[in-house]
């Protein structure tokens, strides 16, 4: 989906196809599809366009902000759900409850990685490759990226 | 911990190798070294630093590696063994202070192998939510370090651009020993990687990140030379050079790992008698003397980088004898037999004849011996180890062919000549290095040679 077909999408038609992207996540993730990783990110793409059409204050607006990171992390794309996480924070509106929401939803995140590798949580290298990654986004490179 | 990446654009360069002798000459020297091998798509690591057991492990499968680490990590296998479970300890010198550990990248080659690396480059593919290869070697580093606690740890990269490879030079390491030859491609990959190096981004508490460069297969007579100094200036002025050359290898080990001049020498000794030993087990311990005159030359030459495996079984069959009394015929068809070549006895037909106490003149009153590139000049010299063999040094037949000098190598070679003659013989090569020099080119050539016919 280019960004010019995502962005003519009114906010009802979002609305539709969240749920089904959602649905149809869902349902790859419990059957341990491959292809979990990519609905994920599609129901990310929906969500964040979703935020970016309502307020933060309005209850649509914040679940769309909520689920945007949600599923950007579901997606296994940390450096996108930090910098959406940053984008929607940053947002005087927001409320409360969808501020704890979203910390939450990161901090979820740490602390499964957290729990997966150890050693480095101790020395507080998550932190440090998290910023790694998105400076290492930027720019030119000669190595492939890694994920 | 200090982690250095030994990594070349091209495959073929040594790196490997370089990687081995360094973490060799580290452990001799009192240091503990972690050797990792992150080369996963080609692993060979275990293959220098590793034993027959461990390499029969490695084809059965049952080897356990980096790629275990990876999967274990990266599939939050909670029940897998210690880093310490799977680092092999490399033999050692009883006396040595330091440690070696390897950790091989696994089983390979063996089909348990590749499909362990299936396994990861779909979860690498697949499941990106677990983390990814950034998180899994992080990992696997700090696991060593807190685990093994070395002084080194030094990682086999792979060769060319590869994401593993990447992140094994641009966030694992504090160091990136960059390795290429002279050729074109290998230096124009090897610098565009390093300026990559250097400007790629670190993680926030690492320092820059130091590049050091060396060449490889550089002949000894070129080191100096207009190709080498312009290389040099491309990498930026500080590549070191390195010959097939076993005592460079190590002063450039010394250096790079800021080793005193003591520990050097110990550590070099060391290596040299390992190479010996591995040669001729009975000779440092059946004939010191003769194993130290050999040792001292052999440090400086590249003994185990240059001679083929089947050159250095014959190096063992030829000198073995020398340890033990026996008897036999002249070892001067043992000079002729470490000569090898019509070149090498043209260049030593001086040395050759004062050996047999001859005068030039009065063997061939009317040819100068001295002249190199004296026409028949095998078919004289030949002439010369007949009437050796056959205990009359004034009978000699120019007619005998070079054929002829084979089959008296031949002879020579399964050993039918005295000990003292042998010792001699060798006593008499060791003092000039060049000899010594074409010894090892000799018996590499004869080597391969009997190995084609």
């Amino acid at each position: 989906m280019t960004k010019t077909v995502l962005n003519s999408l009114a906010e009802e038609e979002l609305d539709t196809l969240v749920s089904i992207a959602i649905r149809r996540a869902e349902i790859l993730e419990d059957a341990q599809s491959p292809a979990a990783n990519d609905a994920w990110h599609e129901v990310m793409l929906y969500e964040s366009r979703l935020a970016a059409l309502t307020a933060p204050s309005d209850i649509p607006g914040g679940v769309a902000r909520v689920g945007a990171v949600w599923s950007a992390i579901a997606a296994g794309e940390r450096a996108e759900a930090e910098s959406l996480a940053a984008r929607y924070l940053a947002e005087e509106s927001l409320p409360l409850e969808r501020r704890q929401a979203i910390d939450c939803v990161l901090e979820e995140d740490r602390q499964r990685l957290a729990d997966r590798y150890p050693a480095l949580a101790k020395r507080g290298r998550l932190a440090e490759l998290s910023d790694w990654r998105q400076r290492s986004s930027k720019g030119p490179r000669v190595f492939p990226r890694a994920a | 911990m200090e982690t250095v990446a030994f990594y070349s654009y091209k495959g073929g360069v040594g790196r490997t190798l370089l990687l081995a002798n360094t973490a060799r000459f580290l452990a001799r020297t009192g240091r503990r070294v972690v050797a990792l091998d992150l080369d996963l798509e080609a692993p060979g690591l275990h293959y220098k630093l590793g034993s027959s057991q461990l390499l029969r492990r490695a084809t059965d499968g049952s080897l356990r590696g980096a790629i275990d680490e990876l999967l274990g990590l990266m599939e939050g296998d909670q029940q897998r063994p210690s880093v310490r479970d799977t680092a092999v300890e490399v033999s050692l010198p009883a006396d040595v202070t330091g440690s070696l550990l390897l950790i091989p990248a696994g089983a390979a080659p063996s089909h348990a192998y590749w499909a362990a690396m299936d396994r990861l480059n779909q979860l690498l593919r697949d499941h990106r939510r677990s983390g990814g290869l950034p998180e899994a070697v992080l990992e696997l580093q700090a696991r060593i370090a807190d685990e093994l606690a070395p002084d080194y740890l030094l990682i086999d990269s792979r060769t060319g651009i590869t994401e593993l490879g990447g992140l094994a030079t641009s966030i694992l390491a504090d160091r990136v020993v960059c390795i290429t030859t002279m050729s074109s491609e290998s230096v124009a990959g090897t610098r565009v990687v390093a300026d990559a190096l250097r400007n790629a981004p670190r993680l926030s508490s690492q320092a820059p990140i130091r590049v050091d460069f060396v060449v490889t297969r550089v002949a000894s007579d070129s080191i100096d030379s207009p190709g080498v100094s312009h290389l040099r200036a491309e990498l930026g002025g500080f590549a070191a050079v390195l010959p097939h050359d076993s005592a460079a290898t190590l002063r450039w080990i010394a250096e790079a790992f800021g080793l005193s001049t003591q520990a050097a020498e110990i550590a070099g000794v060391r290596t040299t008698n390992e190479s010996i030993r591995s040669i001729i087990p009975e000779a440092y311990e059946l004939n010191s003397e003769v194993a130290y005159e050999v040792i001292r030359f052999l440090e400086n030459k590249a003994l185990e980088l240059s001679l083929t495996a089947k050159g250095r079984a014959l190096l063992h069959d030829v000198l073995k004898p020398v340890l033990y009394e026996d008897e036999g015929n002249s070892a001067n068809a043992l000079f002729l037999f470490f000569a090898g070549t019509e070149a090498f006895l043209r260049k030593n037909i001086g040395t050759f004849l004062d050996f047999l106490n001859l005068k030039a003149a009065d063997v061939y009153p009317n040819r100068d011996l001295a002249t190199q590139d004296e026409p028949g000049f095998g078919e004289l010299l030949e002439g010369y180890a007949r009437a050796i063999i056959l205990g009359n040094h004034s009978a000699w037949d120019l007619s005998l062919g070079w054929e002829t000098l084979i089959e008296l190598r031949n002879d020579v070679y399964q050993a039918r000549y005295t000990l003292n003659q042998w010792r001699n013989a060798v006593s008499v090569l060791l003092t000039h290095s060049s000899r010594i020099e074409a010894l090892l080119s000799a018996v590499t050539a004869t080597g391969e040679e009997r190995d084609r016919t």
